[in-house]
């Protein structure tokens, strides 16, 4: 496997229609969660009682304090969409770098050690596969409690599976290669040729499994988070706004739809990335 | 094909038993079941007479060879919320689950094949960018965002079918789409992929220089080869639908396994969650061991091996 | 004699960003009824695609064009799909390269010739069934009544050309193309394979177009032979003519490159032609084998050389005639270039 010249890759990636959709969306939500809440001036844990559950603008009532108008508590659903939308990338990206983390080293081993090494990993995995995910998070949530550490590592640890399967196969690939032997020749330690010699070789099929999981586990914070198990007010989680309003669905449908849409335009935003990352990155691995 | 067999079970028991033991392993991880169990604001006399009835004192390892003893001879526990033995609360909710998955599981594959044939046939047509757009919705929609909004169209506005419970047939119908959404993306990109790839082959070259009819080429043998994959995916994908039920029966009020696991999950009925754990994990490794014998089973190729 | 098959100018164009290639540039050839042509030619010169245009299977985004291109009469330019479908398999029948992957795996062999013979006349399955065993006797399958009921993957390479050659007959064609059908294939079955060919054409009198790169092959089987080269036939002959006096420089840089009694020295190393094929984007004028040749004049540059007739049925495209050349060293002076 060549590795593609840095510069004409991201070159490649600059010219792809799909790499600004995605990515400027994600860019876009990041700095709105970020500086919004400072333009907008509400605080997404203030209740205000008086005035629940107020339309969006839009709306026959809409007033111009409450742009999204107000859920059920009186918060700000504008306000509480940018603070879910802080939740989401960050247990998002967090999860990404533990199950990438896990999936990458236990790939890395099996892939480079084979035997014995490879059958245990083969076997650690489809464990994993065999286990339902929402059940488990549900599990683990409901008995050990749901901090945002807690969230992370539950997910982080259900969703390695693609980063070690993909690791595996790629430095099976490489474990025979020239510049491998050749630094073992000069006596470089297993873990250095791990790290320093493979794993540079195989970021770009890594990139794109980043991408996947970032949505998968944007996707199953939402799950936990709508069932009640997973981010917990006062912290707002898309999730978590979709399961408030849910009693709202017949006269106040926007409510559910507001955060429902942004999640479903962010995992949209990420797939879009991950589908141009993989056309420049990992041609082969396209369908 | 014996010995392909013989390994492959054993390799699914093995599974199954590592599995059985991290579901044990979960359902402890609080450190006191019998807290959890009793609830808050339960008395010690309460929590004490729990962990002696449910053997909660005794060594981990022990409470696990008891249970996978109890198992294997059939025996679930009882239920502490329900006061049921638990193979009787898993009856009763199992068949919902198992109804809605099958329908899940043929509604997704009546969308997915035939848009993935048509898609293939017409690359870059509209048929392709229609299918590529459900697949990428399909994708990214969160399940309970589809199911509600379903629930709205459907039920609220347009009055067609009922929303809630299970009672009748009609009621499957928008939790059957929600759920069976889960698996119509893979299943639509494999399928069109699949088309694609076999469409170029040389033996459907044959097929049409013998002057055989446009869709005998397509359904009888380009179909018929690109089929063998999607096969053992929904099999794959049957099994991850029903851990997927959890949220689909939640907001559809469906009394199957996923909202018994749920209402489990908040009253800590630990016998129950354990029994749902190993059920859903024994039903999933059986699904792929089945789907590698499907592969085995459609294509000639394989069967000699 | 009008030709059964004729082709004139026959153009297959594959349109790319970079401007159109052109692997087929202007072929012409002739099939007479009973008679079994080949179609000579190292990998790359066009020739598979000549006869997939012959039967209207070019993939795209390839595109045909001729002057004629014409079947017992019939022209074959923009034909329709339900005219084409008629003439495949009753008409024209076409036995591909490779067996194992030209047959489906997922069915049995007789599913398969059944399924042919059904869709182009109307027979009962367990007529076709019996015609099927009927053909595979024929062709030299032992056990045909059990070999029915097997899938490809479970007969040897040259009895499933044998059955791509009984689903080849089963229509009754009048013309089969084979497109070297005996590369897959070890030396004694090719042996059994094209004498089965010949003695099929014997009792039929069914055309073959036989394609090959094998001049051993068109050797034994073929009436009459056709040179190809980038694109384009520079020879064509009665085999016997061209392979005892090849006309074109090609052709006789070809039959150097093959130790033949009495025109190798012993000893001395097989001639090769320097150089390489021209891509099939080089639109030139004049010969297309110029920079090869070691007969090239100035005056083959100039503009396109025309396939001219030597003698009734034999034409080459050199503009050098066999006469005028026949002085010079040609070859033998290369041979020490690079010996």
């Amino acid at each position: 496997m060549t590795p593609a010249p840095a510069r004409a890759t991201v070159h490649r990636l600059l010219r792809h229609g799909r790499f600004w959709l995605g990515g400027g969306t994600i860019a876009l939500v990041l700095l709105l969660s970020l500086i919004g809440p400072t333009i907008i001036g509400q605080d997404p844990t203030q209740q205000d009682l008086a005035h629940r559950l107020t339309d969006p603008f839009w709306g026959a009532h809409g007033t111009s304090t409450h742009i999204l108008g107000t859920d059920q508590l009186g918060r700000d659903t504008l306000a509480r969409l940018l603070a879910g939308a802080r939740v989401s990338l960050f247990i998002g990206v967090a999860t990404v770098i533990v199950s990438g983390t896990i999936g990458t080293l236990l790939g890395l081993l099996g892939g480079y050690f084979g035997g014995r090494v490879d059958l245990a990993v083969n076997f650690i995995v489809t464990i994993r596969l065999t286990l339902p995910v929402v059940l488990v998070a549900l599990v683990v949530v409901a008995m050990v409690g749901s901090s945002l550490t807690i969230l992370v590592l539950v997910i982080g640890l259900l969703l390695w599976d693609r980063f070690a399967v993909v690791t595996r196969s790629a430095t099976q690939r490489l474990a025979h290669s020239d510049f491998v032997i050749a630094a073992r020749c000069i006596g470089s330690s297993t873990p250095r040729i791990l790290l320093a010699e493979i794993l540079p070789n195989i970021t770009g099929p890594l990139i794109v499994v980043a991408t996947i999981e970032l949505a998968h586990a944007i996707l199953l914070e939402a799950a936990l988070s709508f069932l009640g198990l997973g981010v917990k007010p006062p912290l707002a989680s898309w999730g978590l706004m979709v399961a408030e309003a849910k009693s709202q669905l017949l006269f106040r449908p926007w409510q559910i739809a507001i955060p429902g849409v942004a999640l479903a335009l962010l995992v949209l935003a990420v797939n879009l990335l991950g589908d141009a990352l993989r056309d420049v990155l990992a041609p082969e691995g396209r369908v | 094909m014996g010995r392909f067999l013989a390994r492959r079970l054993l390799l699914t028991l093995l599974v199954v038993l590592v599995t059985s033991i991290v579901a044990f392993s979960l359902v402890h991880l609080s450190g006191d079941p019998a807290a959890a169990m009793a609830g808050e604001g339960a008395s010690a006399t309460d929590v004490a007479a729990i962990r002696r009835l449910y053997g909660f004192d005794r060594p981990l390892t022990v409470q696990y060879f008891a249970w996978a003893a109890d198992v294997l001879s059939g025996e679930f526990g009882r239920s502490y919320y329900l006061r049921e033995s638990v193979v009787q609360v898993l009856a009763e909710h199992a068949p919902v689950t198992a109804l809605l998955g099958s329908l899940a599981l043929g509604f997704a594959l009546l969308l997915a094949i035939p848009l993935g044939v048509l898609a293939a046939l017409r690359r870059g047509g509209m048929m392709d960018r229609l299918a590529s757009a459900l697949a990428v919705t399909g994708q990214a929609a969160p399940s309970f965002l589809l199911a509600l909004l379903l629930i709205y169209v459907f039920g609220v506005r347009l009055h067609w079918l009922p929303i809630s419970g299970n009672a009748t047939t009609a009621h499957y119908v928008l939790p059957a789409i929600t759920l069976g959404m889960y698996a119509t993306p893979a299943l639509l990109r494999l399928t069109r992929s699949g088309m694609i790839e076999v469409m170029q082959s040389d033996h459907i070259r044959t097929a049409r220089a013998y002057g055989l009819a446009p869709w005998r080429v397509v359904l009888r043998h380009a179909l018929r080869s690109a089929i063998i994959p999607v096969v053992s995916l929904a099999a794959v994908q049957f099994g991850l639908m029903l851990g997927g039920s959890i949220v689909v029966e939640a907001v559809f009020s469906l009394k199957g396994l996923g909202q018994l696991a749920w209402e489990s999950i908040q009253r800590s009925d630990i016998e129950v969650i354990q029994a749902i754990l190993l059920l859903t994990s024994l039903v999933y490794a059986v699904l792929t061991l089945l789907a590698d014998l499907l592969n085995a089973l459609l294509d000639p190729r394989m069967r000699l091996t | 004699m009008s030709a059964f098959v004729d082709i004139a100018g026959l153009k297959v164009t594959i349109p790319t960003p970079q401007g159109p290639l052109t692997p087929v540039r202007g072929l012409d050839l002739q099939v007479v009824k009973g008679e079994t042509l080949a179609i000579v030619g190292e990998s790359g010169c066009g020739k598979s695609l000549t006869a997939l245009a012959l039967i209207g299977l070019v993939p795209p985004p390839c595109r045909v064009s001729a002057e004629r291109l014409s079947f017992d009469g019939q022209s074959l330019l923009g034909l329709g799909a339900a005219a084409w479908r008629t003439l495949r398999g009753p008409r024209i029948a076409m036995i591909f390269q490779d067996p194992m992957t030209s047959l489906d795996p997922c069915y049995t062999i007789g599913s398969q010739l059944v399924e042919v013979m059904r869709t182009h006349r109307r027979i009962s399955e367990t007529a076709a069934r019996q015609r099927a065993i009927d053909l595979l006797t024929r062709v030299g399958v032992p056990s045909p009544a059990a070999r029915l009921g097997q899938y490809p993957h479970q007969l040897s390479g040259g009895l499933r050309q044998r059955v791509m050659i009984a689903m080849a007959l089963s229509c009754e064609p009048d013309l089969i193309i084979a497109d070297e059908p005996t590369t897959a294939l070890d030396v004694t079955t090719q042996a059994q394979v094209l004498g089965l060919l010949a003695q099929l054409q014997d009792e039929t009198g069914v055309a073959i177009i036989l394609i090959t790169h094998d001049l051993g092959v068109v050797a034994s089987v073929a009436h009459r032979m056709a040179v190809m080269y980038a694109g384009q036939v520079v020879e064509t002959g009665p085999t016997a003519a061209v392979l005892a006096r090849p006309s074109h420089p090609y052709t006789e840089g070809l039959l150097r490159a093959i130790p033949t009694p009495g025109l190798t020295a012993r000893g001395a190393p097989l001639g090769t032609i320097p150089g390489i094929v021209p891509p099939p984007t080089a639109a030139t004028d004049g010969c297309l084998f110029l920079a090869r040749c070691p007969y090239a004049r100035p005056a083959c540059a100039a503009g396109p050389i025309p396939l001219a007739p030597l003698a009734p049925g034999h034409a080459q495209r050199c503009i050098r005639p066999l006469a005028e050349r026949a002085g010079e060293p040609g070859y033998a002076a290369l041979v020490g270039a690079d010996g």
